[in-house]
This record gives C-alpha cells, sequence and structure tokens, in this order.
C-alpha cells in the first residue's frame, strides 16, 4: 500500500499540479464572492481525483509494473479507493470555511455534491477497471453532465425565486443532504467490491 | 530445486493457443526461450508472473504453486519486461525509492553501485532515457531486492551491441547456484551466448527443449545433393534448405553414415531451420 500511495503522490505532484491548483482557484473564488457555483468544480475535482489517477497509470501501463512487485490485485483496488476517502476528507476544509463564509445552506449544497461526485467515482471506477481509463471516458463526460444539470437544478431552487414554497424545498434538500452522503458511501463500498472482482480477472 | 516448473500450461485465444506445454527452469542455470515474434513467449512469461490467467495446466516458481504464492513470492523474483511501464515523469532515484517502498529486501546500497556502473544519471526523468538506458534501469532495479530468479523478456532488443554485451555479462555474473534466469528473446545469438538451455516455442508449442552444448553437438548441418539426402532415414532429417547448388539440411549427426561432413551448426541457423520445416 505505501508504495501504491508513494505511485500516486509522485503522479499528483508531477502530473496533476494544475489540477491541484484549479482546485484551490475555484474554492478561493468562491468563498471571496460568497458563491456556490465554484466551489461544486473544487468539491467535485476532488471526487474525480483518484479517476484522474487511475487515468493516468492506465495509459503508462503502471498497474503492470506494480503486479510485478510484491504488490497484490487487492492491494492496488484497496489503495484506489482509500485514495478516494482521502481525496473527499480534503473538501472538509472546504465545508468548514463555506459554512463560515456563506451559513449552514453552502454546507448542504456542498454535501449534495460531494455525494454526487462520489456516486459518480462509484459508478466510473469499476468501468475503468474493466474497460480501461480511455474507454470509460466517455461514460465520465455523461456522468459529468448529469452532475452538473442536477447540481444546477438544486442549486436554482435553492437560490432563485422559483414560485414553490420554500419550506418545502428546504425541507426536501435537508432530507436529500442527511442520507445522501452515508448513501454515497455506500455505494462506494460497492462499488469497491464490483472493482475487486473485475480486476481479480483482468489480464495485463 | 528447480526455479520454474510448468505443467500443461495452456492459453487460448480466439487466434492463438499457447500449450499445453511442460517446461523446467533448475536452479543455477540461464534457460533461453526462443521463437519467433508472436511464438508466445510473452504469454509464457505473463502467465508465470500471474498478468495473464492460464485455461489449464500448473506454474510452480521457486518450490511454491502460484498464484498463491504472490504477492509475498515476487520478493524472489526480478522482471525486466519488454514494454517498460515505470512511469516517465519518475527519474531513476524516485525509482529507487518506489522501489524501496515495495521490496522488504530492498538493498539501496546495491541500486546506487548498479547506477553508478550503468552509467545512469539519477535525476534525469525516465521519457527522457534512451532505450538501452530504460532496460539497464530495469535491470537495475531488479538486480537490487537480492532476487534469486531473473525473468527477462526481450531485455536485449533494439539495443546496440555494446549495450547488449553489458547486459548479458551482468546476467551471466548473476547466475550461480542459487540463482536462476529466464531470458526470452529472438536475438538468437544472445541466447547462445550466455543460456544452458535452450527452449524453442513455435506457434505455441514447444518444438525443443534441450542443454545448448547437447543441441549443438546433437544436431549439424549437411551440404548435399537432393539424392543423397534422399537415401537417408528421413527421421534423422529435422529440416531442409533447397539451394540451385543443393541442399541444406539439418541432420542428426549421430544418425548419419560415416563418409558423409556434417558441420557444425550454430544456434541461429539451427531454429530458422526448424521455424521453417515446422
Amino acid at each position: 500500500m505505501k508504495s501504491l500511495l508513494l505511485l500516486d503522490w509522485y503522479t499528483l505532484w508531477k502530473q496533476l499540479k494544475l489540477f491541484l491548483f484549479f482546485i484551490v482557484f475555484y474554492a478561493a473564488i468562491s468563498l471571496a464572492g460568497q458563491s456556490y457555483s465554484f466551489l461544486g468544480f473544487s468539491v467535485l475535482f476532488l471526487c474525480m481525483m483518484p479517476y484522474y489517477l487511475l487515468q493516468l497509470n492506465d495509459s503508462s501501463r503502471v498497474d503492470a509494473l506494480l503486479l510485478l512487485m510484491p504488490v497484490g490485485r487487492q492491494t492496488v483496488v484497496t489503495e484506489r479507493y482509500v485514495t478516494a476517502l482521502l481525496s473527499a476528507a480534503c473538501a472538509l476544509p472546504i465545508f468548514l470555511a463555506a459554512g463560515l463564509v456563506m451559513g449552514v445552506e453552502a454546507v448542504t449544497l456542498l454535501a449534495l455534491q460531494l455525494a454526487a461526485g462520489l456516486l459518480v467515482l462509484a459508478l466510473l471506477l469499476p468501468l475503468a477497471y474493466k474497460f480501461g481509463a480511455t474507454k470509460s471516458r466517455m461514460l465520465m463526460l455523461v456522468m459529468l453532465a448529469l452532475f452538473f444539470s442536477t447540481s444546477g437544478i438544486i442549486s436554482g431552487l435553492l437560490t432563485e425565486d422559483n414560485g414553490l414554497p420554500e419550506i418545502a424545498i428546504d425541507h426536501w434538500v435537508g432530507i436529500l443532504a442527511r442520507f445522501a452522503l452515508p448513501a454515497a458511501l455506500v455505494l462506494l463500498g460497492v462499488s469497491y467490491l464490483v472493482s475487486l472482482r473485475i480486476y481479480q480477472k483482468r489480464e495485463f | 530445486m528447480n526455479a520454474i516448473e510448468l505443467r500443461g500450461l495452456t492459453k487460448s485465444y480466439q487466434s492463438f493457443q499457447l500449450g499445453p506445454l511442460d517446461l523446467t527452469l533448475p536452479m543455477g542455470t540461464i534457460l533461453g526461450l526462443v521463437g519467433e515474434n508472436g511464438a508466445g513467449k510473452s504469454t509464457t512469461l505473463k502467465s508465470i508472473l500471474d498478468l495473464i490467467r492460464p485455461d489449464a495446466g500448473s506454474v510452480t516458481v521457486l518450490g511454491q504453486t502460484v498464484p498463491d504464492a504472490y504477492p509475498s513470492l515476487k520478493e524472489e523474483i526480478g522482471v525486466v519486461l519488454d514494454e517498460l511501464a515505470i512511469p516517465g515523469f519518475l527519474d531513476a532515484r524516485e525509482v529507487g525509492k518506489l522501489m524501496a517502498s515495495a521490496y522488504s529486501n530492498w538493498d539501496e546500497q546495491v541500486y546506487q553501485s548498479y547506477l553508478a556502473k550503468l552509467d545512469l544519471p539519477s535525476n534525469k526523468k525516465y521519457k527522457d532515457f534512451s532505450r538501452g538506458m530504460k532496460m539497464k534501469l530495469a535491470l537495475a532495479a531488479a538486480l537490487s531486492h537480492h532476487a534469486r530468479l531473473l525473468i527477462l523478456d526481450e531485455a536485449t532488443s533494439g539495443l546496440d551491441p555494446m549495450v547488449r554485451q553489458e547486459i548479458l555479462d551482468i546476467l551471466y555474473d548473476f547466475c550461480d547456484e542459487e540463482h536462476a534466469i529466464l531470458l526470452s528473446s529472438h536475438i538468437v545469438s544472445d541466447l547462445e551466448k550466455i543460456c544452458d538451455y535452450i527452449a524453442f516455442l513455435h506457434k505455441g508449442r514447444l518444438v525443443l527443449v534441450e542443454e545448448k552444448d547437447r543441441l549443438l553437438e546433437r544436431f549439424g548441418l549437411l551440404k548435399c545433393s537432393e539424392a543423397d539426402l534422399a537415401a537417408l532415414d528421413p527421421s534423422a532429417v529435422l529440416a531442409k534448405r533447397v539451394h540451385h547448388y543443393g541442399v541444406e539440411a539439418l541432420v542428426e549427426r549421430d544418425r548419419m553414415p560415416a563418409g558423409l561432413t556434417v558441420d557444425a551448426v550454430n544456434l541461429e541457423e539451427l531454429i530458422i531451420l526448424l521455424a521453417k520445416e515446422k
């Protein structure tokens, strides 16, 4: 596991610096302007980090190298999901800052976006293990489109004068926020088991 | 103890079938796996390393059944594959750190000595290395965790003669009673220089496995007319090449009638003739 985390760190630092910059940049402009719109990007980028790492590994066939070393297939998959959890945990400072600057409503919205990001990841990782990162990229684009349209609708419901009773919207968003994150984590667990099953049979 | 034992190893693809393959690599020896492109050399090596799953048969490495003994058994195996998978953004120093975090018996001193010996810069990115340097780095990494078995796939292909010789010298020094090497290549002259055993794989089938010296003693090249060849026992003639001036035949020396001159054959000629015949 240590070698995989080290490799991810090297990859992140050398290949995804721009990616890290955008996470901080979007969070900063969003908090400065007290607007939700760009915070979602930061949260989404964090959620998608393990997928981008997998993509880079896949394109340079790093998995084959790892499996020549004393690293088991289960460890390779487990590390990817550990990275997902670590990555999601990195969203906590963004939550905290959003709560302080924009109030509890912003945290609710971000929790929903984090859950949606993890859900996309939970669906994407097994597909990437099954079909390879290149083929799964198209599916990722479809899922991201769904992600943005869903967050757009929810954000619209929260912020615009849409004629719907405000109490009812808050009620449903509150319920969603309460259950979405645990549900996304459960799905990530299921996704891990599916990925493991796929990866055990994969040939290099 | 045998370093590798394959028994009835089979792997099928849509247009290709490997095996059933029976092959033994005794400890303290170097076995050269030779065959044309697509003969099944890489499939065999990948089956041994559990990168692909055989359809049938068993694989034993250093006395342990695989894949059950993996991943811990991989501590004892050094691997250099043709399709290199070291990320291009890493330099030799970082490759060393990565390997050190994976292998419990990683020896940084040995690694550094190989980097110096092979003239490899520690701060140059892998993607900027020449093919020869990439192979040398992979070999340095494979030799720096006290492996007992080395598995190399086309490690010398595409390299200039001096780098090839450098690599062959290192491999020759590595192999003693406690170590073994399985080396696949289609550069037969390299295998002839260092191998104790030769296994010839052709279209997924193992055509022959024999001690190299015995192989070269046993077979010879007979140059004669077609009429003279027809008079010989056909089972003693393994392959032939017809020229406008006569026939060149690969024959079993011991079974030739007295009076015929049978020339020595080198491994490359032997393999080419056998491949043509099969």
